[in-house]
């Protein structure tokens, strides 16, 4: 009925790709809102850790009007690339990141936040640029945060099903993940399949927990 | 400590109703008509509303439900359910498949138009879950045009979703009942009437457990020529 390996493959495709998609911006992000106060700045840490708070079939509803062709961004894709979203493995993708970034925002943050403000200064003082002393020191001082960012946006964005449902649909084969399997099988009352897709995501889900594990330790 | 247990258990079961309202399991496809019942004389009746394989598990499962009226007569051959049947009336409404488009583009006036560059995404209710979909996709392998545009095919949770999603301009079409089609004005739809593939969807009228007063008021009222009418005006045959 369900092809397992599939699923598996597309899940984690789907959930590394989002987080490969949000590394940057969510780092930036996080060092942005440790370290500088601008006007606004409330409103943008707002912003950002919006999709955390709604319910995620909001962050689905809103991303389905902004990418479908009758959208704003979703009729300039489709009228001047020929390129479709909504519905798509991209979407899937899409949808996950969303959910997602506000986690790994708020473990960069923290990150940084924890880094001693004197040493930046002091590597300043040495005559390193500003670039410089973000990647000399406040990057690898605050990797356990960002770490920590990264492991719980990877589990939102594996576990990712509402945003998902309504953006990419249930397409076996294209955006069916584990979480929307799962949904179908009680849905369609077919126990078996259901039990074997929860073992599935509970062996990823312990592997998981227990290579973050072993990275904290490092 | 104590009291605290005492007034949650207290709030708990003041949640679970004693005497709760007869309660309707009702496919997606019969939003509308329920409507209308509603304002009719079913004003106290709980309608519960989604894809009919959905609430045929769920009352499998052990939902309490005094009717059920999915889109689709084979599901009174499921041997669970049959468990829960009483009365049944196996061919209370009739209804079609029709093709809708996006608003923008042109209705195809046949079935192997769909095949056209323009139909790039095509909606249909999951047909694990829901009988649209599975007529739907029965009819197009019938057709032999469910593999030919195998990646092109959209699943959505049920068939008013399909609608939502082909008039919001999400995808640029779906395969939904006539009747949903009916509720939106000035849609246009290809009528699959005509195609051998695509036969009449019956909806059964099932009495679940055993025959009370109260159920078999409900079961008249939905059997009235005012019940019929309201039908007929929706769209249903």
């Amino acid at each position: 009925m369900y092809d397992y390996v599939d699923l598996i493959a597309r899940s984690l495709q789907v959930s590394m790709l989002s987080l490969a998609m949000s590394t940057i911006p969510a780092i930036g992000m996080g060092y942005v809102l440790a370290r500088y106060s601008f006007k606004g700045r409330t409103l943008v840490e707002t912003l950002v850790m919006l999709p955390l708070i709604l319910p995620p079939v909001v962050s689905g509803f809103f991303l389905l009007h902004l990418l479908a062709p009758s959208g704003v961004v979703g009729s300039l894709l489709d009228q001047v690339f020929g390129i479709r979203v909504p519905f798509t493995f991209a979407a899937a993708v899409l949808a996950a990141s969303v959910v997602s970034f506000p986690l790994y925002v708020r473990g960069a943050k923290l990150g940084f936040a924890g880094v001693p403000r004197e040493l930046e200064e002091i590597t300043a003082t040495l005559g390193h640029r500003h670039a410089a002393v973000f990647f000399k020191v406040s990057l690898p001082l605050a990797w356990r945060g960002i770490l920590a960012g990264m492991i719980l946006a990877l589990a939102r964005a594996l576990g990712e099903f509402g945003a998902t449902l309504v953006v990419a649909g249930n397409i076996p084969g294209h955006t069916q993940t584990l979480p929307l399997a799962i949904y179908q099988a009680t849905q369609s009352g077919n126990a078996e399949a259901g039990w074997i897709l929860i073992g599935i995501s509970a062996t990823i889900a312990i592997i998981l927990m227990m290579v973050a594990s072993r990275l904290e330790r490092l | 400590m104590n009291r605290y247990l005492v007034a949650l258990a207290l709030l708990l079961t003041g949640c679970i109703d004693s005497h709760p309202p007869p309660r309707i399991f009702v496919a997606a496809s019969l939003v509308n008509l329920a409507e209308s019942w509603q304002q009719g004389s079913l004003d106290s009746v709980q309608y519960h509303f989604g894809a009919s394989m959905t609430l045929a598990h769920q009352i499998v499962a052990g939902a309490r439900a005094d009717f059920f009226l999915p889109a689709g007569d084979f599901l009174l051959q499921d041997v669970e359910l049959q468990k829960h049947m009483g009365r049944i009336d196996s061919a209370f409404l009739r209804n079609r498949l029709v093709m809708i488009c996006r608003p923008d583009l042109k209705t195809p006036s046949e079935l192997a138009d769909v095949r056209a560059e323009q139909f790039r995404q095509i909606a249909l209710a999951d047909p694990m879950l829901a009988p649209a979909g599975r007529y739907a996709k029965e009819g197009l392998q019938a057709a032999g045009l469910w593999e030919e545009l195998n990646d092109r095919w959209i699943l959505l949770g049920d068939v008013r979703s399909v609608l939502a999603a082909v008039t919001s301009g999400a995808v640029d079409a779906g395969f939904v009942y006539a009747t949903d089609a009916h509720t939106r004005p000035h849609l246009e739809f290809l009528d699959l009437r005509n195609e051998t593939h695509f036969p009449e969807v019956l909806y059964p009228l099932v009495m679940l457990g055993s025959e009370t007063p109260e159920k078999n008021s409900i079961w008249d009222y939905l059997h009235s020529a005012d019940s019929e009418a309201m039908a007929k005006q929706l769209g249903f045959e």
